[in-house]
């Protein structure tokens, strides 16, 4: 048997150009094996998701403008809900006095017509 | 079939209530024409909602406003019209008529009338009863230099008129002749 070592050695080892894709594809491996290792990190919590979208300057610009005009909008919608609620109370107070004042003058005026009716100076006619 | 009977028949009953509630509706507005010349005026219109609204705000431990309260129960309006002024002959008798021909009509019963001709002074009290129940009353008071008109549209339950004495300055012994009203709501 003819066994050349050294042939064989030369033949295996010998030089081949990469194929046209090789590069892509080490590129695209690199680029996963990164966002893979990135995720890990980042884990599955939402709030580091969140915290990650914020992270940006101009985003944290934005949330801070909305998050003061949600607090304007919470303050008028109280302020609001307070004025109308002073507007009732007042005017089921203006109610009750009115109410209440009516009640005093019937009453003062039944009054009134029962003297009449007791007076003996009064010329009482008999109800119809 | 008996569906649309039941419907029918409350809606008739709804009508009937509502028309006589409007019968003991007073139109005394035109009083306002006497305001300008009154050195005290009193005008106190408080029905439907407000009504409810003023219940409300009634204290329950304020015996007078706790009456009140009671009495404002199933009440329709209450309506008060007075003036008073310096001197007299600044109403007219056109100014009443207007007034007792609206109480004249028929439903209406005046259960008190009193006359002083020598003071001028007149008491009257009226009552719109129907099927037994108050659902109307009216007082007019006059003499030459005042006049208040107060309606009070019910129903009323005359047990809790009664219990008007010694409250809001009716004398405990206050007493008027409310037989033939039942209590009945």
């Amino acid at each position: 048997m003819n066994f050349d070592l050294e042939k064989e050695l030369q033949r295996a080892l010998r030089r081949e150009d990469a194929s046209r894709d090789f590069t892509d594809r080490v590129m695209t491996r690199l680029a996963a094996a990164a966002e893979s290792e990135r995720r890990k990190q980042a884990g599955n919590r939402w709030w580091r998701r969140l915290a990650e979208f914020f992270r940006p300057p101009e985003m944290k610009w934005s949330s801070a403008g909305v998050a003061a005009l949600l607090l304007i909008l919470a303050v008028v919608g109280v302020q609001r809900h307070r004025s109308e609620r002073r507007a009732e109370i007042a005017e089921g107070e203006r109610a009750k006095e009115q109410v209440m004042l009516a009640m005093k003058i019937a009453s003062a005026k039944l009054n009134i017509a029962q003297k009449k009716v007791r007076s003996p100076e009064s010329g009482v006619r008999s109800p119809e | 079939m008996v569906k649309k009977l039941v419907i029918s028949l409350i809606a008739i009953s709804s009508a009937a209530l509502s028309v006589s509630a409007q019968n003991a509706r007073l139109k005394i507005d035109q009083l306002d024409r006497l305001f300008p010349k009154a050195v005290q005026t009193v005008d106190v219109s408080v029905e439907g909602s407000l009504l409810l609204m003023a219940a409300k705000f009634l204290k329950t431990d304020n015996p007078d406003e706790a009456m009140a309260k009671e009495l404002l129960t199933n009440l329709k309006g209450v309506y008060v019209k007075g003036v008073e002024f310096d001197k007299e002959g600044e109403f007219t008798e056109s100014d009443l008529e207007d007034i007792r021909s609206q109480l004249h009509a028929p439903g209406w019963d005046r259960i008190v009338g009193v006359r002083s001709k020598r003071e001028g002074e007149s008491a009257e009290v009226y009552l719109m009863v129907e099927n037994g129940v108050i659902s109307g009353l009216s007082v007019l008071v006059f003499d030459p230099k005042q006049l208040y008109v107060v309606n009070v549209v019910g129903p009323l339950d005359p047990e809790k008129i009664g219990q008007l004495r010694g409250r809001f300055g009716v004398p405990k012994d206050f007493d008027f002749d409310w037989s033939g009203v039942k209590k009945s709501f």
